[in-house]
């Protein structure tokens, strides 16, 4: 089994990381900073950066010293490491960006405890060697920048019509979407389509076997189906290894159905009465 | 022998099939109430209020149609859900906003609102309601800009010298201004001829709405009449306006979408209660909510708002009201099992004593 992890190339656990089980669009890890305050290109890539620097480091010590510790002592010891770790950077933004500074506000320093970083090493890096946590921190970093940056833009186009502090379109603008509810808006339009673009691309594997819990760290990873070449979701199709995926999209969606029907069926009923 | 008469007519299958569905029936129920309060803003406002009612209704069908089209769906526009959606977004719009206000509300309301959710029939949220929600939230000064009126009474009605033109109820009540109970007043609050949202200030179109509610579908209007009475206690507990409860009461309830929303947005099937006590828990708290909101918040404008908040805690408020019945059928329970035993201890002492 170790030998067949070595073989995990970089390449393949990138695309399963970054893509396929991106970070915030599948697991919707870490989203409270890219909801709040991610309305602006700039802004989300150089948050989402000190983001990623952080993971990247985090996990790769995790994976190196923190494995003996006990569970409760190694999560308390990834804040104070972030913490130690923002502190020269919001002192050099600060006095070099001010304004930038003025206007990430609480979140710069809310990054420490963000939760992409807990998952991420407690999940893996803990039971990993440094050079596939080293890996896994990347992928998940770039899954994470993709998603923010994606957001950022999009945001920043509807919300004031410029991109990077630029002006590009003069279409009405819609200030809502710099709120709060236009991030969760964009990132479910988001999440759709990638989940979209995952069917197209695995088209002819049933639809349900994806789940949303399941990641590289899950037993899937220790499964030898998995380090074989064919399809990456073939790990997912054995049904003996792995029983927690049960998404069954026939029951929720057929059921939805009869009960709506149900809730205007009566309305109908009563409407006839009378 | 070929018979000369015409053939009778005979009912095409989708034709029945979409007359019967409840949800079509729903929608055109909205639709007819709907009609009376257009009527009035056209007649209020002048031809500009139906080019606005227009812009909104086309862009919510289209983007229904573009939507189905894209996501391989059937075609669900012949529901008139969208219609609806539409016009109620269009009728909480001052007449004299451009005319892309409603039609981004519309595509808002339908794109966003509607369509991911899975249509009409699976919605959590009222479609109308998180459009003129979103409209509120980009566009304040279009939304909330009214202006004044000139048919009817041609004299300003309101009786202090610095009165603005185009000055709403929902903006005097912020400001704490207030108006005077005379007849003249009464009048012109009851037949609407007074700034607001075009078709949402004629009360007695408005009442004729809830006749119609109440003839057709009495249950949804136990929501209209909770969610009206939480907003008149409220505004009969808590008035903003110096000059008695009684005005307070008559502003707040007339002023901005407040009736139209009881009465045409709360009760949405999908999305309200069906039993009596829940939907009647959901209306009185979708209308402390909205006062809160009008007091409190940004806008002056609180109930779509809260509309889509109580949609969101929706079935929390079922169970809550189940929890509640519950508890009062065990009270109920024990009284009357209490009641027996001390039935049966005097019949018991009675038979005692006449044996004794």
């Amino acid at each position: 089994m170790d030998k067949d992890k070595k073989e995990l190339s970089f390449g393949k656990m990138l695309f399963r990381g970054a893509f396929i089980y991106n970070p915030v669009l599948t697991q919707a890890i870490g989203i409270c900073s890219i909801v709040a305050i991610f309305t602006s290109l700039r802004l989300s890539l150089v948050m989402s950066l000190i983001l990623s620097v952080i993971l990247i480091i985090n996990e790769v010590l995790a994976s190196l010293i923190l494995k003996k510790l006990s569970r409760w002592l190694r999560i308390a010891v990834y804040m104070l490491l972030s913490v130690a770790l923002l502190i020269p950077v919001m002192i050099y933004i600060d006095k070099n960006f001010s304004e930038t500074y003025a206007s990430m506000g609480i979140y710069l320093p809310l990054l420490a405890v963000n939760s992409l970083i807990v998952i991420r090493c407690e999940k893996f890096a803990v039971k990993n060697d440094v050079k596939h946590s080293l890996y896994d921190a990347v992928a998940a970093s770039l899954g994470f920048i993709a998603a923010s940056v994606v957001v950022g833009a999009v945001r920043e186009i509807t919300a004031s019509g410029s991109l990077w502090g630029r002006k590009i379109t003069s279409l009405p603008t819609f200030s809502g979407m710099a709120l709060p509810f236009g991030g969760l808006i964009v990132l479910g339009f988001l999440a759709a389509f990638h989940k979209w673009l995952i069917q197209k691309r695995f088209r002819g594997q049933p639809t349900n076997t994806f789940n949303l819990r399941t990641s590289l760290d899950d037993p899937v990873f220790h499964n030898e189906a998995f380090h074989s070449t064919s399809g990456a979701l073939s790990f997912i199709r054995d049904p003996e290894t792995i029983e927690e995926i049960e998404v069954d999209d026939s029951a929720e969606t057929g059921g939805n159905e009869e009960q709506t029907s149900g809730v205007f069926g009566d309305d109908g009923k009563e409407g006839e009465e009378k | 022998m070929v018979s000369l008469l015409p053939k009778k007519k005979r009912y095409d299958n989708d034709d029945l099939i979409r007359k019967t569905d409840p949800l079509y029936k729903y929608s055109l129920d909205m639709i007819i109430m709907m009609a009376p309060l257009l009527m009035v803003g056209c007649y209020l406002n002048g031809i500009n209020a139906l080019k606005v009612a227009l812009s909104g209704v086309i862009s919510a069908v289209l983007t229904e149609y573009i939507a189905c089209r894209i996501m391989k769906r059937d075609n669900t526009t012949g529901d008139l859900s969208a219609a609806a959606t539409g016009l109620a977004i269009s009728l909480m719009l001052p007449a004299v906003c451009p005319l892309y206000i409603p039609a981004v509300g519309s595509i808002f309301a339908i794109a966003v609102a509607k369509v991911p959710f899975g249509g009409a029939r699976k919605t959590p949220f009222v479609p109308a309601a998180a459009g003129f929600a979103f409209l509120c939230v980009c566009f304040p000064e279009a939304v909330f800009t009214y202006a004044p009126i000139t048919v009817g009474s041609a004299s300003p009605v309101f009786g202090s010298p610095d009165f603005v033109a185009g000055t709403s109820f929902s903006e005097m009540l912020s400001y704490g201004k207030s108006i005077d109970l005379n007849p003249l007043e009464i009048y012109s609050v009851l037949s609407g001829v007074n700034p607001g949202p075009m078709g949402t200030t004629c009360m007695i179109a408005l009442a004729g709405s809830a006749i119609y509610l109440l003839a057709k579908r009495p249950k949804k209007m136990l929501i209209s009449f909770s969610f009206i009475s939480a907003c008149a206690l409220m505004a009969v507990l808590f008035p903003r306006v110096n000059s008695g409860t009684l005005t307070s009461l008559v502003m707040e309830l007339s002023s901005g979408t407040l009736i139209f929303v009881a009465l045409l947005l709360v009760h949405n099937p999908v999305s309200a209660p069906r039993k009596p006590l829940p939907s009647a828990l959901y209306g009185f708290c979708a209308g402390v909510i909205c006062m809160l909101i009008r007091y409190f918040g940004k806008y002056s404008e609180g109930a779509c708002f809260s509309v889509l908040l109580m949609n969101a805690v929706a079935p929390v408020v079922s169970d809550y009201a189940a929890l509640i019945k519950k508890q009062l059928d065990a009270k109920k329970a024990i009284r009357s099992a209490l009641e027996k035993d001390k039935e049966q201890a005097k019949l018991e002492s009675e038979g005692g004593s006449e044996n004794g």
